[in-house]
């Protein structure tokens, strides 16, 4: 299990890169179905993201972008250094600066 | 998804190799008093990439040397350190090592990590303590002797938009923006085309791209070469901005935070990723990459070459099948059947197109071989202490690839003895009044349906005293009065060598019968001339290609050989008066001269074949210079011959260059006439008439009989 879930918060942990994002997807398609718009603002914490690549921030951008469609609004937390690092390198922190706070 | 990024190597390993071969030709060509700038930058660039490309496919050790090498000949191009002969030795010996980590890492090779460790001392020493490792573009360009183009920043917009399966490629983006980062100042602007619904979503399609703004000292190409391994160059395009574009930049990065995100707020998430830039499938605004730009023949694509054999094999059966069919088509009335035999003809036109185009895709000039004896001939030269000019000819001659894999070995003996027993040192050479510069030469060029290789040098030529000597030493067959071209050929007899001292460099005597064996082993052929004082000139024979021939059906008694169409020189049938007997052989005599007859059906033991040359025909074939008749029954056809290897399937015959399949099914020999001449040299040819009392096992190739 790669997630740890409650009414507002969520933990992601694991393989975030290409080898890995293919086993990310299912519980996250969970926890879509977990939320709605009644949850005004969930954490999810970054904690136990244990490596992360371009194919892993693609993923978890894609799945912000879907809930928040819905009306879900995501604040990451707790992003280990190694991933802002890399989220910086890549040109992508604009994009997730709205739903990040380190 | 599980991928192997091991996949990508290849690619890398093979364009490493040539970006070393480009590094180590230009080097080896280079005036360190006067370099030239465009040939300093192209050295720079060739080891630049290298560097990126070992950094992002995960070759560490590789990116450490290569950065080691790239900042001293950074410092170089921009003149802040002065070109020196024993500098172009070390990037010799540094392209050396890389190419030892290359080995190793492709191979599994050993690496001598200490010499590596030394390399890298002693290039960093080279470059001083006072400018870092690294020097950047930025501040090289600042300082004194910078080119105008280099020494003013500029700024570039650079869009990356990478195809839907770039994921597939494996690589890291981040080695790629750090580099651009280095170069100056960046802003780095990601896009994610998102889908408005995650069951909607693919992981493995790449949905991102960038916008980014360099400004650095450097060029367009210099961006592009950064982009080398990871990007096509439909996939970058580069745009020069104005100032006042350039003005609106957002704020840049700081120095040291690497490639940050400083463009423009994005609009928020749930307003949706919006289109990306522009799809790798539409026009970009700006031009496309430089290579397709620039050299639009240099656009291709990297196949493997097995699939290229598949290829090739399969049109040789296409071609066998359309033999067949013209075949079967003789049997129906050209006049009841004007269509079929129409189609029958097209058909044919077709496949000979084809099959020249699938041949010409194996073709490759013979440059891939020529290129790595420069080298090789610096160094043995110094080696050696000679003074030695290598002069290549005929580097567009095109080979097939099978053959020019197979040629480097033979060619590389072959120059090594040329500079190790020809060419004399400076001293010797002007004592018997030559220049003390000697000359290697390497010629390659197409005669008919061959190659022809010499390997030439103008030094002391073979000692024909020292030869009769060690072949008597040897216990070999050799008198005073053999010709100087069957005494040069002892030379190919394993473990012969004059050599008074043996080398590294050669005298073991392990050479040239290995050149022999080596070349015939291609179907190739081997001559040597020599003149004392004057020099020596190897030939190497090889034929264009090992796929197919064109060749000329003959019967001999019940079977069916092949000669190739480029032996032939005529055919015809002798009147009694132009026989003549001597002894258990004859000759027949063409306007004047009189040629050997080689009855076919003796060589190869076939009861039945036409034995008197007045009832059957002769055919004048050149072996190698030098014409001979063969007797054959009846000519049948002109054929284009898929070659089929009787080695593969059987073993190797004598007086044959192996085996096809014809149009009926039917097996047929494919002559090798000058094996067949060899085969009659050596007495092992029956006369005419001597067929009936020879049993099939007693047939010229010495063994079991070839039965078709």
């Amino acid at each position: 299990m790669h997630y740890q879930a409650s009414n507002v918060s969520a933990r992601l942990q694991g393989d975030w890169t290409i080898e890995g994002a293919v086993r990310q997807i299912d519980p996250l398609m969970e926890l879509s179905n977990f939320w709605d718009q009644t949850n005004a603002v969930v954490d999810i914490d970054c904690s136990g993201i244990a490596k992360i690549d371009l194919c892993g921030f693609q993923l978890l951008y894609t799945w912000l972008h879907c809930l928040n469609i819905r009306g879900v609004r995501l604040n990451l937390v707790n992003l280990p250094e190694t991933v802002v690092d890399t989220q910086k390198r890549l040109g992508l922190t604009r994009l997730f600066s709205a739903q990040q706070s380190c | 998804m599980e991928i192997d990024i091991s996949q990508f190597f290849p690619l890398f390993f093979e364009e490493s190799a040539e970006h070393l071969a480009d590094m180590e030709s230009i080097l080896l060509s280079i005036d360190p008093s006067s370099p030239d700038e465009e040939e300093l930058n192209a050295v720079f660039r060739a080891a630049h990439s290298i560097k990126g490309g070992a950094g992002t496919f995960g070759f560490p050790d590789m990116a450490v040397l290569t950065h080691a090498l790239e900042s001293l000949l950074d410092r170089v191009r921009h003149r802040d350190l002065a070109l020196s002969a024993p500098m172009v030795e070390l990037f010799l010996e540094a392209g050396d090592a890389i190419r030892m980590q290359l080995a190793g890492h492709r191979d599994g090779t050993e690496v001598d990590q200490a010499k590596v460790e030394a390399l890298c001392q002693r290039l960093q020493a080279m470059v001083g303590p006072a400018a870092p490792l690294a020097s950047s573009p930025a501040s090289a360009a600042a300082e004194e002797g910078a080119s105008p183009e280099q020494s003013a920043p500029r700024s570039y917009r650079i869009e990356f938009v990478p195809p839907d399966n770039f994921f597939n490629r494996m690589v890291r983006m981040e080695p790629i923006f750090d580099e651009l980062a280095d170069m100056g100042e960046l802003l780095n602007h990601a896009r994610i085309e998102a889908p408005d619904s995650f069951e909607q979503y693919d992981y493995e399609r790449c949905l991102v791209s960038w916008e980014l703004q360099l400004t650095a000292p450097v060029t367009p190409d210099e961006i592009r070469d950064v982009f080398m391994f990871v990007a096509d160059d439909d996939e970058v395009s580069i745009e020069t901005l104005n100032a006042d574009d350039a003005g609106n930049a957002p704020e840049p990065v700081k120095p040291g935070e690497k490639a940050a995100c400083l463009l423009p707020a994005e609009p928020p998430i749930g307003a949706g990723g919006g289109p990306r830039a522009s799809s790798p499938r539409e026009p970009a605004a700006t031009p496309p990459g430089r290579k397709c730009q620039d050299h639009p023949e240099a656009s291709s694509i990297r196949v493997g070459t097995s699939k290229v054999d598949q290829l090739i094999n399969q049109m040789g059966e296409l071609v066998i099948l359309q033999a067949m069919l013209a075949q079967t088509a003789q049997q129906f009335d050209p006049l009841l059947h004007q269509d079929l035999h129409h189609g029958m003809q097209l058909l044919q036109r077709s496949t000979r197109d084809l099959q020249e185009s699938v041949m010409s895709i194996r073709m490759m000039p013979i440059s891939f071989i020529f290129n790595r004896f420069p080298r090789l001939v610096h160094d043995l030269a110094a080696k050696l202490g000679k003074q030695v000019e290598l002069k290549l000819v005929g580097e567009q001659t095109e080979l097939d690839k099978g053959l020019i894999e197979k040629l480097a070995d033979p060619l590389t003996h072959l120059v090594r003895n040329s500079l190790d027993h020809g060419i004399e040192s400076p001293q010797q050479r002007v004592a018997f009044g030559k220049p003390p510069v000697g000359t290697v030469t390497l010629c390659a060029a197409q005669t008919g349906g061959r190659i022809v290789i010499e390997v030439a040098d103008d030094g002391a030529g073979l000692n024909r005293a020292a030869i009769l000597a060690k072949a008597a030493e040897k216990g070999m067959a050799a008198s005073e009065e053999m010709a100087d071209e069957e005494l040069w050929q002892l030379i190919f007899a394993p473990g012969f060598s004059t050599a008074h001292q043996v080398t590294d460099v050669s005298g073991r005597g392990v050479g040239m019968d290995v050149v022999m064996r080596n070349v015939q082993a291609m179907g190739g052929r081997v001559s040597i001339s020599s003149q004392a004082g004057a020099g020596s000139r190897v030939l190497v024979s090889l034929p264009l290609t090992l796929a197919i021939l064109d060749g000329l059906s003959v019967r001999v008694g019940g079977e069916t050989f092949i000669v190739p169409l480029n032996s032939i020189v005529e055919s015809l049938q002798p009147k009694p008066g132009e026989i003549n007997r001597v002894g258990d052989h004859s000759t027949v005599q063409v306007r004047g001269a009189y040629l050997p007859i080689l009855p076919i059906g003796a060589v190869f033991g076939i009861a039945g074949a036409l034995q008197r040359p007045e009832e059957a025909v002769v055919m004048i074939v050149d072996a190698d210079g030098e014409q001979v008749a063969l007797l054959v029954d009846e000519l049948l056809t002109q054929h284009q011959v898929v070659i089929k290897s009787l080695e593969k399937n059987y073993r190797k015959v004598e007086g044959t260059a192996g085996a096809t399949i014809l149009g009926d099914g039917g097996i047929a020999l494919i002559l090798d006439v000058v094996d067949l001449v060899q085969l009659w040299r050596q007495g092992r040819v029956a006369p005419p008439g001597a067929v009936e009392t020879r049993t099939q096992a007693d047939a010229a190739n010495g063994g079991e009989p070839w039965k078709i």
